[in-house]
């Protein structure tokens, strides 16, 4: 029945939407309401049932006139891609994408610590080499291993759970319709969940400022080799388990934005679409330039330890140009 | 399947018809229509719907919400005094329509 709903509401999107034409709307969809039970009690399956009702309905110029408007409205074909745009999502369908946003979060936020964590391995190899108690070569050779091994199975991760999720990748694109109750279930789970968020998040922001700390204390006590470098591998374990909450909160929230329409989900207006439309063209075209600029000013002149000073740069410019044209495409 | 253009003129007096005697909603009318046509003909939902507006808007007939059956409100149509004049007014012109048509019939 979901189908022939959605089916009906897309017909009835381009015309005006008058008391004739809900009226007109709530009697023909009772009608295959009807028509649809009768055939399903008949033994019909799902497909066929819809099939029929559908082939069954007639045109819509036969009841234009019925519909409190004498013509239907000529809407731009951009406006009417909005409305295809729209998907009903059941109950059970809201949740299955929950848990499975929640299910991929996981692996991309574990697959990101593997690359995080990839130089650890090595690192500490490095160390126990430099220190005599193995061989230094075969330490670094079985460092260097391990830090590739960890880089492909990240990669493997992000395949699989990239295609696993790939049936949802349209849900951030088009709105989503859920049924009074549904919103309000999910609403309350992200009433819920946001009040962890903010610590999660404000926790992973810490551990990544505390990475630094134990290199500063010890570095300053400690002049042995290996202790800085256990150190500096302190780092990337702070910073890993700062990033897995990033990802997974982040990623969650996002779920539940994409499911109510909130947040950077937010249905948006023409203004607004033609303003991401044009950021979306000038960030692509943008950082390909700096990428450009980056690879070349750096092999030219070899200063690689400075020349990633342009990145910084170039990502505070980019939200200041982004600001301001979506503030003009606002005012004009 | 008959088509939709050769009967067009006629769906208001199948619908009057199956009122004649007691109200009725959109699809037991539907239903009757096929049944009584052994599948011949299947009125669509469009073509159904616009006759009862207009049919209504004519003062042939009137509608009205029926009781709830499983939580569902169905609109019922109830033929009028001019729905029956009408209806039979319907029934001379067919029977003319017939006649004339006829003449170019050839019975093979």
């Amino acid at each position: 029945m979901e189908t022939i709903i959605s089916y009906i509401d897309n017909l009835f999107s381009s015309y005006p939407d008058t008391p004739q034409a809900r009226k007109a709307k709530e009697e023909l969809l009772g009608i295959m309401e009807d028509k649809y039970n009768e055939l399903k009690a008949e033994g019909k399956s799902e497909h066929e049932a819809i099939g029929i009702v559908i082939s069954e309905f007639g045109s819509m110029d036969e009841i234009a006139s019925e519909l409190g408007s004498d013509k239907k409205i000529t809407i731009e074909k951009k406006e009417m891609e909005e409305h295809i745009n729209q998907k009903n999502i059941t109950s059970s369908e809201a949740l299955e994408y929950l848990k499975r946003q929640t299910n991929f979060s996981f692996k991309i936020a574990i697959g990101v610590v593997l690359c995080i964590l990839s130089p650890v391995i090595p690192g500490i190899l490095d160390a126990i080499g430099k220190s005599g108690i193995i061989l230094e070569a075969f330490a670094d050779a079985v460092g260097g291993a391990s830090l590739f091994l960890m880089v492909a199975v990240a990669v493997g991760i992000f395949i699989t759970a990239g295609i696993s999720n790939s049936r949802y990748e349209n849900y951030d694109k088009i709105e989503i319709k859920l049924d009074f109750s549904t919103r309000d279930q999910i609403s309350k789970q992200y009433e819920a969940f946001n009040q962890w968020f903010g610590i999660k998040i404000a926790t992973g922001v810490i551990l990544c400022i505390l990475s630094v700390l134990p290199p500063i204390f010890l570095d300053a006590f400690f002049k042995a080799y290996w202790i800085n470098q256990l150190s500096g591998i302190s780092i990337f374990i702070f910073v890993a388990a700062g990033v897995f909450l990033f990802i997974t909160e982040g990623m969650r929230k996002d779920a539940f934005e994409v499911l109510l329409g909130k947040g950077d989900y937010a249905p948006k207006t023409q203004k607004q679409k033609k303003a991401k439309k044009i950021i979306d063209l000038f960030s692509s075209v943008y950082w390909s330039l700096v990428t450009v600029v980056y690879l070349l000013w750096s092999i030219i002149t070899m200063k690689w330890g400075f020349t990633w000073i342009i990145w910084p740069i170039s990502g505070i410019i980019f939200s200041a140009i982004s600001t301001i044209i979506s503030n003009l495409s606002h005012t004009d | 399947m008959i088509s939709s253009d050769g009967i067009r003129g006629y769906n208001d007096m199948m619908i009057l018809y199956l009122i004649l005697t007691e109200p009725s909603y959109g699809y037991q009318i539907s239903r009757e229509i096929k049944s009584r046509t052994d599948g011949k003909y299947i009125i669509k939902e469009t073509t159904l719907y616009s006759a009862f507006t207009r049919l209504e808007n004519n003062g042939y007939i009137e509608s009205f919400y029926g009781n709830e059956t499983n939580g569902k409100r169905r609109t019922y149509y109830q033929i009028t005094k001019a729905g029956k004049d009408y209806y039979k007014e319907k029934c001379s012109e067919w029977e003319l329509t017939k006649e004339v048509v006829d003449q170019f019939h050839h019975k093979s």
